[in-house]
């Protein structure tokens, strides 16, 4: 498996962008035929440290070795030609257009000065028949699930014939069924003398399908082990820096004052951008004091279900009610007014107001209400105190007139869940709260919300992290194609279930029913 | 604090060099057509500062571009282009005129005050359709405005030709409004007057209503993030049309007090393109209320020399608006920061030979 | 009502203002709003009337046409894409910089204020079709001078260059999404470019037919909104090139109705002129209406 000149290998790389080292003399190697895991928390620098091997930055210093020879990746185009191919966490790919134009796009034969569709037609599929990957080559890819979406990704760079394959957190957003497909793949790839470069967060997954693993913490290379030779503890420790203690909750349900349901929905339909409906007759409730989690793949209907609750998005059929009281047709104003609260899943695009300050973003909620408004006016001093309060109460890293944007992620985070706490309400809907966030804030904000469960208030936890889901939820609902296929209690569930269910499988199916 | 004072320097550098690559290409254009670009400048701050009159003349120059200018930031500050306020200019110029000539018999303070608030609203209606089918539609208001500038031309020239109009003329005008009505002149000869302090009167009570109350502070927002404003729960769409209102109501005023203030009659196409002006007034000023007047007072100022410029040299009278065109086009280019990473990479480069 | 001049003018009317839309269709595919097309058309209008009046040659002129108009969108690309401008306030101050250096051109070149009417002028060729020229009502489409014709060639070629070539293709990913073109290795910048300047080569040609066509002469702000109806006709059709030429055509009639309808019906000029521009509002708020119906977005 291993040969004697690594097929890549970085030395010394160093990266800054302002106020945060990215990358602190890194060095990286990686041969032919294997496959390496590159895993740490978010901020680690492993992004940036692939962007600078497929030529989407520049290193501020140290070399790249590409089969023993020094080069110089200046773009994509340089990187691809070398054989280097990157399947990003986000997917890189136009929508409006069809597989095979997605996946030729830059390379595309011609006829003349003209296109030729149908070689290119000829082309992917029969590259699609040589992985097995069962894709129409003249679908749309909005038309596409995820996972067949994640394989045009891989038809992108399989096409170019590459020799290093780098994917960046690829189960991110797959159901364990998709996962073990993909690694299963990544696995043959390797075995055909591609080199394979994995980054995930998913350390079981990880530990499962690499042959070697590198640690990164802050910018640094901090280990570099063998599957064999660690755990997964011990990656969490290295990647971290320290012992991380899983936080247990006390599941102790509470008393119940009234059992009435604190939020109810109805035969929910809602009509995405494009008029179809991404939302089918939903009908669920939330009790006082419950945490309801909706798992699902990303791009099943939460947005818009979320949406829909908020008011952003208007339902074309269905209730929903608060407290006993309807407020389908009611703007956000209201509902917010009647107990409803949201931490939006986009936190700098929903969430704030990134040019505007801390205190004027506390503020968007209670701006009208006195003592913050008088007669259209608004009272500096009060919002100023309040500002600081807030400030102090969420243990937020800034001043009232911090600009938002300077702000880091976890701190955005706060801001928006001190404003949205303000209001007191009833119903707190969180879409996926601690996305993007480090190890230690995502166990604050869990805390923060296990503490709302206590005192009563009831939460909609909408989020694609499954181990999220199950720690907090008390129920869990599964969406998928916009219809609530399963409710399932989270102690009682395995990731398979779920993952079935995700993927559009009925309770009680436990044969493996595949797409792809 | 020491980061406010920067950003503010930085701000009149980035202004400071704006203006000067303004004049530059000016001066090359004019230069161009054989005239000495010096001679036309020199021509052009004898005539706007060199003497009273003439500065009386600039500050007259400067009052339609104030409330025009007013007009666009308003609408800037919440994410909108009016670029509409011509045809709110000639709607509240019809408008005044209409209160003048026919209420002939109220008292002088009644009949301004009726005719600005008509001409208002008149405006500021005008701007309220494209703004209500940009927030329910999604319709771009870019080109709604300007199609109904074209109308408001032909609507008011059509009234003034064949209904309210003096019979018989080659450009139709009005009947003249009540003698009342007219406002009084601050320094006669020119044509300075009394909607100059009107204009200065908005300038202040915008910067007001930005900084200090719940409509301007939800403008701001609006303008920043639409997206967070309409989670937050604010009411983006009334947020919205009301600025726009409130857009085409300054419009509205700027064409009252040329009515009012100089022509005393509504003269069929007599706006040279204030709104349009508006636009390079708003952004030097980086919408800010309080610094529209400057911006206003400097391109009235280039405005003012434009016929002398005609007169007295072999160029026709386009100069100002080169230089205004010129000033629109730029004033996004981040000439400063531009200049800025160039030096940096140039840095970079010699570090790393 | 003669149904053939109406035919006629629908023709002559849309001309122009489906070669600014074709370009412009480029520019929407690639992902910038050009609102300098308004510009690109007047210089283009004011180049080709004067070279040809200068020269005697019409392709010359022609030629003038699409130089000056490139001028402007290598201009408005330099400020976007080099300087990081603001797409609309950019547009909008070379549309005011055009007007007024094309009024002090003329003045520079011609020594007329306001209007430019050439005391000799060669024709644009008319091309005359038999087998319409035989047929009562399809007269209307023989005659016409050749720029209309270019103008539906024009429709052939930038269909087939949009979604039948490599560039095309790469435009229209480049306008859906650039991030992922960047991955792919394109040069986002370059193809931008590319699409503004077929955008202004179009669009100068658009503004020659305005001058060059049927009225001869050259006035200040002749175009007069015209690039913005082309705009529209871009938004009415969501990019297609079908629909634009529809929309084109609908505009171009209602163009030609109100000089019409002044000569037919006793009808004040100002009214009459207004309806081209009514017209272009509501489509668009029919447009707009209709695609909010279809989505629910509230």
């Amino acid at each position: 498996m291993q040969t004697k000149t690594p097929l890549l290998q970085v030395r010394g790389i160093t990266k800054a962008f302002p106020g945060v080292l990215a990358n602190d003399h890194v060095n990286l190697t990686v041969f032919s035929g294997e496959i390496l895991g590159l895993v740490g928390e978010n901020g680690a620098g492993k992004t940036t440290l692939m962007r600078i091997i497929y030529g989407l930055e520049r290193p501020d210093a140290g070399e790249i070795f590409w089969k023993g020879s020094k080069v110089s990746i200046s773009s994509p185009q340089q990187a691809m030609r070398l054989g280097i191919g990157m399947v990003h966490q986000h997917f890189q790919l136009f929508p409006s257009l069809s597989v095979t134009e997605n996946v030729v796009l830059g390379n595309e034969p011609v006829f003349g000065p003209l296109f030729s569709r149908q070689q290119a037609y000829r082309r992917v599929a029969q590259l699609i028949k040589q992985f097995g990957f069962e894709l129409d080559p003249k679908a749309i890819v909005r038309g596409l699930s995820v996972g067949q979406q994640q394989k045009v990704e891989l038809l992108k760079a399989l096409y170019r014939r590459v020799e290093l394959l780098i994917l960046d957190e690829p189960t991110a957003v797959l159901t364990p069924q998709e996962v073990e497909s993909l690694l299963k793949l990544l696995r043959g790839l390797a075995t055909s003398g591609i080199a394979i470069i994995l980054i995930s967060h998913k350390l079981r997954e990880v530990l499962t399908v690499a042959s070697r693993i590198t640690v990164m913490r802050k910018g640094q290379v901090v280990a570099d082990v063998k599957p064999s030779d660690v755990t997964e503890t011990k990656l969490a420790t290295l990647m971290v820096g320290m012992e991380i203690q899983r936080a247990t909750f006390p599941q102790e349900s509470l008393q119940r004052k009234r059992d009435e349901p604190v939020l109810t929905v109805q035969g929910l339909t809602v009509l995405n951008d494009r008029g179809r409906p991404a939302v089918n007759s939903v009908s669920f409730e939330l009790r006082e004091g419950e945490i309801i989690g909706l798992a699902g793949v990303e791009g099943n209907g939460q947005q818009e279900l979320v949406e829909a609750l908020v008011g952003v998005r208007e339902a074309v059929t269905g209730r929903i009610l608060l407290n006993g009281e309807d407020i389908t047709r009611l703007p956000p104003s209201k509902r917010r007014r009647l107990g409803l609260a949201v931490i939006p899943g986009d936190r700098l695009k929903e969430g704030v107001v990134p040019s505007a300050t801390v205190a004027e973003n506390l503020i968007t909620v209670k701006y009208r209400h006195f003592p913050y408004n008088i007669a259209g006016i608004l009272r500096e001093r009060n919002i100023k105190e309040f500002a600081i309060s807030a400030i102090k109460e969420y243990h937020i890293v800034a001043e009232p007139n911090t600009v938002a944007r300077n702000l880091s992620g976890g701190n955005i985070q706060r801001l928006v869940i001190a404003r949205e706490l303000s209001t007191s309400p009833l119903v707190l809907i969180a879409v996926h709260p601690t996305r993007g966030l480090d190890v230690r804030s995502t166990l604050e904000v869990h805390e923060r919300l296990m503490n709302l469960r206590a005192r009563g208030i009831s939460i909609l936890v909408v989020s694609t992290d499954l181990d999220e889901l199950l720690e907090l939820s008390d129920r869990l609902l599964v969406i998928f194609r916009g219809t609530i296929v399963g409710e399932v209690s989270p102690r009682a569930t395995t990731p398979e279930e779920l993952g079935l269910l995700m993927l559009g499988g009925t309770r009680g199916q436990l044969e493996k029913k595949l797409d792809n | 604090m020491g980061n406010w004072k920067r950003s503010l320097i930085t701000e009149f550098i980035r202004i400071g060099l704006l203006l000067a690559i303004a004049f530059l290409i000016t001066g090359l254009i004019i230069s161009f057509t054989g005239e000495n670009p010096f001679t036309v400048f020199k021509i052009l701050v004898t005539t706007a500062f060199g003497s009273r009159a003439g500065l009386a003349e600039t500050l007259a120059a400067a009052t339609p571009l104030i409330f025009t200018g007013l007009a666009i930031a308003v609408a800037f500050k919440a994410g909108l282009f009016n670029v509409g306020v011509e045809g709110s200019l000639y709607l509240g110029a019809f408008g005044a005129a209409w209160v003048g000539f026919t209420w002939l018999h109220l008292p002088g303070w009644m009949l301004v005050f009726l005719a600005i608030l008509v001409a208002g609203i008149a405006g500021g209606l005008w701007a309220l359709g494209p703004g209500i089918v940009k927030v329910r539609y999604n319709v771009d208001e870019i080109v709604t405005t300007l199609m109904l500038n074209y109308v408001a031309i032909y609507l008011t020239t059509y009234l003034v030709t064949y209904i309210y109009g003096v019979p018989g003329l080659a450009n139709a005008m009005s009947f003249p409004i009540a003698s009342a009505a007219r406002l009084p002149r601050l320094a006669p000869p020119s044509q300075l007057n009394l909607g100059f302090v009107f204009a200065l009167i908005a300038s202040f009570t915008l910067w007001f209503v930005f900084r200090r109350t719940a409509f301007g502070y939800e403008v701001r927002m609006l303008g920043s993030n639409p997206l967070c404003v309409k989670w937050s729960g604010m009411p983006d769409k009334k947020i919205a049309v009301k600025a726009m209102f409130l857009s085409g109501f300054l419009g509205g005023i700027a064409g009252a007090v040329q009515i009012l203030g100089i022509h005393y009659r509504f003269i069929a196409n007599f706006s040279p393109g204030y709104g349009y002006t508006g636009i390079a007034v708003a952004l030097l000023a980086r919408n800010n209320p309080l610094g529209v007047l400057f911006s206003a007072l400097l391109l009235g100022a280039i405005y003012n020399g434009e016929s002398l410029i005609e007169l007295m040299t072999a160029i026709p009278m386009e100069v100002p608006r080169i230089f205004e065109g010129i000033i629109i086009a730029l004033t996004s280019a981040e000439l400063v920061v531009q200049l800025w990473v160039w030096r940096r990479k140039a840095k970079t480069q010699e570090s790393k030979r | 009502m003669n149904v053939e001049e109406l035919i006629g003018v629908t023709l002559r009317q849309a001309a122009p203002l489906m070669l600014v839309a074709y370009g412009g269709l480029f520019s929407y595919h690639v992902g910038v709003i050009n609102i300098a097309m308004e510009a690109e058309m007047l210089a283009g209008a004011f180049a080709g009337l004067t070279i040809t009046a200068w020269t005697g040659n019409l392709l010359l002129g022609l030629l003038g046409a699409v130089i000056s108009a490139m001028l402007i969108g290598a201009t408005f690309a330099l400020l976007t894409e080099g300087l990081k401008a603001h797409l609309v306030t950019s547009a909008l101050g070379l549309n005011t910089l055009t007007i007024a250096l094309t009024r002090l051109l003329m003045w520079v070149v011609t020594g007329s204020r306001g209007a430019f009417v050439p005391q000799s002028l060669p024709i644009l060729p008319r091309l005359q079709i038999p087998i319409f020229k035989a047929v009562p009502v399809l007269q209307a489409f023989s005659g016409h001078s050749i720029l209309v014709y270019g103008a539906w060639l024009a429709w052939v070629f930038t269909t087939l260059w949009l979604y039948h070539t490599p560039l095309g293709l790469r435009i229209r990913a480049v306008g859906e999404n650039p991030e992922a073109a960047r991955a792919i290795g394109l040069s986002i910048q370059r193809i931008r470019v590319v699409a503004q300047l077929l955008c202004a080569i179009l669009c100068g040609l658009g503004g020659a037919q305005l001058s060059l066509g049927d009225l001869r002469l050259f006035t200040s702000g002749m175009t007069a909104g015209k690039g913005f109806i082309a705009l529209a006709a871009i938004y009415f059709g969501r990019g297609r090139p079908v629909f634009t030429t529809l929309a084109c055509l609908l505009f171009g009639f209602f163009d030609g109705l109100q000089s019409r309808l002044q000569l037919w019906i006793n009808v004040p000029p100002q009214l009459a002129q207004m309806i081209p521009f009514l017209t272009v509002v509501a489509v668009l708020v029919f447009v707009s209406w209709r695609d909010v119906r279809k989505g629910a977005r509230a």
